[in-house]
């Protein structure tokens, strides 16, 4: 097997609070392939964000992060430990080779310079090149994106454009230096649908078109079924199934991931029958988290003396597909 | 059947920053029977928002009627909108937003019956908002509790048991139930649909999210840039949507099933300015089934099917809803 792009060994991420220490990612371990899209699942508190801002090295004090390692390849084939580099090295890979998108726009844009001037800086940043061929370079990434008439949105304020050309032109400075990785959190769910579709086109496109892999992060399960290649569901910091996204939405093993899945309202579902099925329940407050199986409180499937005494490992359940499930072999959807 | 909310020709402009006029709502106009769910869909711009804002009159509309049991209530001086707002409640999408932290639940669920002079006594009101309380699913020691001791689907139940409290025949909800994690958002659609079958609510439902309306709605109005495109049973505008508009929002629902293998239609382009839409067909620059007189004149809403219409000139657009597998 090729070696992967990314390989995140036993990352674990904390935050110290008054009232005691926060785990929110608990000795997590993934990879992504060249080109390949990883779409994390996770609710809130689930730790999905943590991961991906580990992985950027954007966890600052009072956060903890630990792990064996974070090994990436970068452009010149070299592996590198991401959680060993000095600040200075990091910034050289963000940007240039991993790059971040996020929900909100507005939050990653600054709001005083042009569009352009903000891409050009994250070109010229990276690589040695005149403001002329930046902009070039700027102005041809819009068009890329489908932005139209970019020339001129270049000389545009963030305020000036729609949410989705806001959404378009961060895609922009993000892709702008051509990463071999992007991690999108929540890169769609601010946005209307139809417009959520043009921006999964898009990344898509480009992926193709780059040969860039993504880390991908949502909630929606719909999302994740149109772009994943593979999906980790996570719960309350933990991995908690992994595996080919068909394999997963045809056979998940995963009460969880069963519950996210017929909980969904589909269009054209018939309501004269059961309500929904909804799971129980609320997320686990992570500083009393519970004994056992995370889970067990609100699965239909726990077992007593099982499932609410024993942590399950992560077990392999199929090519690929691993779950954290005592009783898998008994789970079907 | 009379109905209980008959909107006609409801218009909401806005003066917009820098002049110009921003035209949220353009000649709106359904009616609303006694117990029945319509829900209100469309993109950030379509102008639901500002529809179920006016019709609790927290915002005045620029022109239009809306009869409320046969009265206008358009002209209501204040002291005669609090026997309204006593029939008429909101529920808000961010349920943090909308409870005082420094209220206790029992001091926000009681606020409304103090205004409204419901409850003889102290304890008549506790006992009724213990009631409210269970009939929401929340334990009997929430009285004392504050909303930041919540999680977001149980400050949701909070909203929704104030809402209640002055027993409504009316309900508009915003965005209800989006601002929630996934596994809680069901918890929170099988209540509201519970409620308002057991209590025979009527409820304005506006949403984004396409599934989630359908199935908590009796019928549908899909909005676009402030005008309704269609209106009809939910069941039928989602099996066989009439109007382009209504099919390119069915399209772009994602789906969990990674084999789906219909075409998804993607819309080109932005929405339009609201200052200054498209002539005719407010939609038709995005339009994959525009013809040049759609520019001409604003199309009417035509009959379409059984209490079902649509706002499109075309007769001949080919309903091929292939995602429709349970329809």
């Amino acid at each position: 097997m090729k070696a992967p792009l990314l390989e995140v060994r036993g990352l674990t991420v904390s935050f110290r609070t008054e009232e005691g220490e926060i785990v929110a990612v608990d000795d997590l371990y993934f990879s992504v392939g060249r080109g390949e899209t990883l779409v994390i699942v996770g609710e809130s508190g689930s730790g999905k964000s943590a991961a991906s801002l580990a992985v950027m090295g954007l966890i600052d004090a009072p956060g903890k992060v630990r792990c064996e390692a974070i090994d990436f390849s970068d452009k010149s084939g070299r592996k590198r430990d991401l959680s060993r580099l000095a600040e200075a090295e990091m910034q050289r890979i963000r940007g240039a080779e991993i790059a971040m998108i996020f929900q909100e726009p507005m939050t990653s844009l600054n709001p005083v310079y042009t569009i352009g001037e903000q891409i050009i800086e994250a070109i010229t940043f990276h690589e040695p090149m005149s403001g002329r061929a930046a902009r070039g370079r700027a102005e041809e990434m819009l068009a890329l994106l489908g932005v139209p008439d970019p020339r001129r949105r270049l000389d545009a304020y963030p305020h000036q454009l729609s949410g989705g050309m806001r959404q378009r032109a961060m895609i922009g400075m993000a892709l702008s230096c051509r990463p071999s990785l992007l991690i999108a959190d929540e890169p769609t769910t601010a946005l209307d649908v139809t417009v959520q579709a043009q921006i999964l086109e898009l990344i898509r496109g480009l992926q193709r078109e780059l040969g860039m892999a993504v880390i991908f992060i949502t909630h929606n399960l719909g999302v994740a079924a149109e772009i994943a290649d593979r999906i980790m569901v996570m719960y309350a910091g933990q991995a908690v199934e992994s595996g080919p996204c068909r394999a997963i939405f045809r056979g998940t093993h995963l009460p969880y991931t069963i519950g996210l899945m017929r909980s969904v309202p589909r269009l054209g579902l018939d309501r004269s029958a059961a309500p929904l099925p909804a799971i129980p329940g609320n997320m686990p407050d992570p500083r009393r988290l519970p004994r056992g199986c995370r889970f067990h409180p609100r699965c239909s499937f726990a077992e007593p003396g099982l499932c609410d005494l024993q942590a399950p490992p992560l077990e392999s359940c199929g090519d690929n597909h691993q779950v954290r499930c005592l009783r898998w072999r008994e789970v079907r959807a | 059947m009379s109905a209980l909310l008959d909107v006609t020709g409801l218009t909401r402009h806005f003066t917009a920053a820098h002049g110009g006029t921003v035209r949220a709502v353009e000649d709106v106009s359904f009616a609303l029977a006694e117990g029945e769910v319509l829900g209100l869909v469309g993109e950030s711009g379509s102008g639901k928002t500002t529809i179920g804002q006016t019709i609790l009159r927290l915002i005045d509309p620029t022109a239009g009627r809306i009869l409320f049991r046969g009265a206008d209530i358009t002209g209501l001086p204040a002291r005669e909108l609090k026997a309204f707002r006593r029939e008429a409640q909101p529920i808000f999408q961010d349920p943090f937003g909308s409870l005082n932290p420094r209220m206790s639940v029992e001091a926000i669920i009681t606020e409304p019956l103090i205004v409204h002079g419901i409850g003889r006594d102290r304890a008549e009101r506790r006992a009724r908002v213990l009631a409210l309380l269970e009939q929401v699913g929340l334990p009997r020691d929430s009285l004392k509790r504050y909303p930041h001791q919540f999680s977001g689907g149980q400050r949701q139940r909070i909203s929704i048991a104030r809402a209640l409290a002055v027993e409504p025949a009316l309900i508009v909800a915003d965005e209800p139930v989006s601002a929630l994690d996934v596994s809680i958002q069901a918890q929170i659609i099988n209540l509201l649909r519970e409620l308002q079958q057991k209590l025979k609510l009527a409820m304005l439902f506006i949403a984004h999210d396409l599934a989630v309306v359908d199935y908590i709605s009796d019928r549908m109005m899909v909005l676009y840039l402030g005008r309704v495109m269609e209106i009809g049973p939910a069941r039928s505008l989602i099996a066989a949507p009439k109007h382009p508009y209504t099919m390119a929002l069915i399209s772009a629902v994602p789906e969990p099933d990674p084999d789906r293998a219909d075409k998804r239609i993607v819309l080109e382009g932005d929405l339009p300015s609201p200052i200054d839409p498209p002539s005719g067909c407010v939609f038709r620059t995005r339009c994959p089934y525009a013809l040049p007189a759609c520019a001409e004149a604003v199309p009417e809403l035509r009959q379409v099917g059984a209490g079902h219409q649509a706002a499109c000139i075309r007769e001949d657009i080919p309903t091929d809803n292939r995602r429709m597998r349970h329809a």
